[in-house]
């Protein structure tokens, strides 16, 4: 190699170097990205029943009518995700009117296998009327699945009034029909 | 190394079916880590990763993929998978020699996020991060 050429290598050699520490001045042998990461507030219910018929049908002579009647096929199908506050489950009645002397009552139960995420607190039955009364308490982040036997099972129980002063005001009908609205407390 | 993207957004779709599950899951594949690497004989190198926080009721899994370039040169190692990231390094790329990856726009391994909904017990009670930012950090060393 000549004096001229091994002069050429050296300079060659230099610049690749300071090429390298070029590069190496950015980028380092560790690297960051940031990751915004997101999910929406879900608040859903669903009622899987459609009309259901309580009546209170005729005993012996001597007796009252029945003195209740109860229907569990509904299910309360819900699903639930929370930011930081759990959600109430309430039951009112929006259209119609309970007869004079007999009472609906509301109850949830526990769901099936299928519920998944939070335990929820099952209130005690309520007696419904036009106020949203609490059926069932602290739903967190969950859903109950979608199955015909999935969700909260809800026994609606048509009775008598137990003051027997009211039986006198009992009318026959043919069937009076009432609405009863279910709201979970919305997203927060 | 270098992350050539700018932040990457991840967001799960609700539902609109009372009782169905949150199931869906975000994706993003825009990433791509560049690379270049000088390996002495015997040396062989990986590249690991982590996340500044554990997440709470979600999950966030990373996977490195091939380039969707193909200017990427030398040996690139192989892929660990499908990694759930936690607070703790990780190996995502093994057996990384002496490689470039090339600086063009979608030059470098493609790096694949996926965001979900955490399996959640019957009963188990899940505070889920409804929005949060996170950073993810890879790093490459000598892996003997």
């Amino acid at each position: 190699m000549s004096l001229r050429n091994g002069i050429l290598t050296v300079l060659a050699l230099s610049l690749i170097t300071s090429a390298v520490q070029t590069v190496k001045a950015v980028d380092t042998n560790t690297s960051t990205t940031t990751l915004s990461l997101g999910i929406p507030e879900v608040s859903l219910l669903k009622v899987s029943a459609g009309v259901i018929n309580l009546s209170l049908l005729q005993r012996n002579a001597g007796q009252s009518i029945e003195t209740s009647k109860s229907d569990s096929t509904t299910r309360l199908l819900v699903t639930s995700v929370i930011r930081t506050t759990n959600r109430t489950l309430s039951a009112k009645i929006t259209s119609g009117t309970v007869p004079t002397g007999t009472l609906l009552k509301l109850v949830a139960r526990q769901p099936n296998a299928s519920f998944v995420g939070s335990a929820t607190t099952l209130g005690a039955e309520v007696t419904l009327d036009a106020t949203d009364r609490s059926i069932v308490t602290n739903i967190g982040t969950c859903y109950s699945g979608t199955a015909a036997s999935d969700g909260f099972p809800l026994r609606f129980t048509y009775a008598l009034d137990s003051n027997t002063a009211t039986y006198s005001s009992l009318r026959a009908n043919s069937g009076v029909t009432i609405i009863v609205t279910l709201t979970m407390t919305a997203a927060q | 190394m270098a992350v050539a993207t700018g932040d990457i957004e991840l967001q799960i779709k609700g539902v609109t079916e009372a009782g169905a599950a949150l199931t869906n899951t975000s994706e993003n594949s825009d990433t791509r880590l560049r690379i270049t690497s000088l390996a002495e004989i015997g040396i062989v190198r990986l590249v690991s990763v982590k996340m500044s926080r554990a997440l709470s009721g979600t999950e966030l899994t990373v996977q490195a993929l091939p380039p969707s370039t193909t200017h990427f040169t030398g040996d690139g190692g192989s892929y660990a998978g499908v990694v759930t990231l936690s607070t703790q390094d990780q190996v995502l790329i093994n057996n990384i020699g002496t490689c470039w990856s090339g600086t063009d726009q979608n030059d470098g391994y493609t790096i694949k996020y996926t965001y979900k909904i955490k399996t959640i017990a019957q009963g188990e009670i899940v505070n889920i991060d409804q929005q949060t930012l996170e950073t993810v950090t890879f790093t490459i060393s000598d892996a003997n």
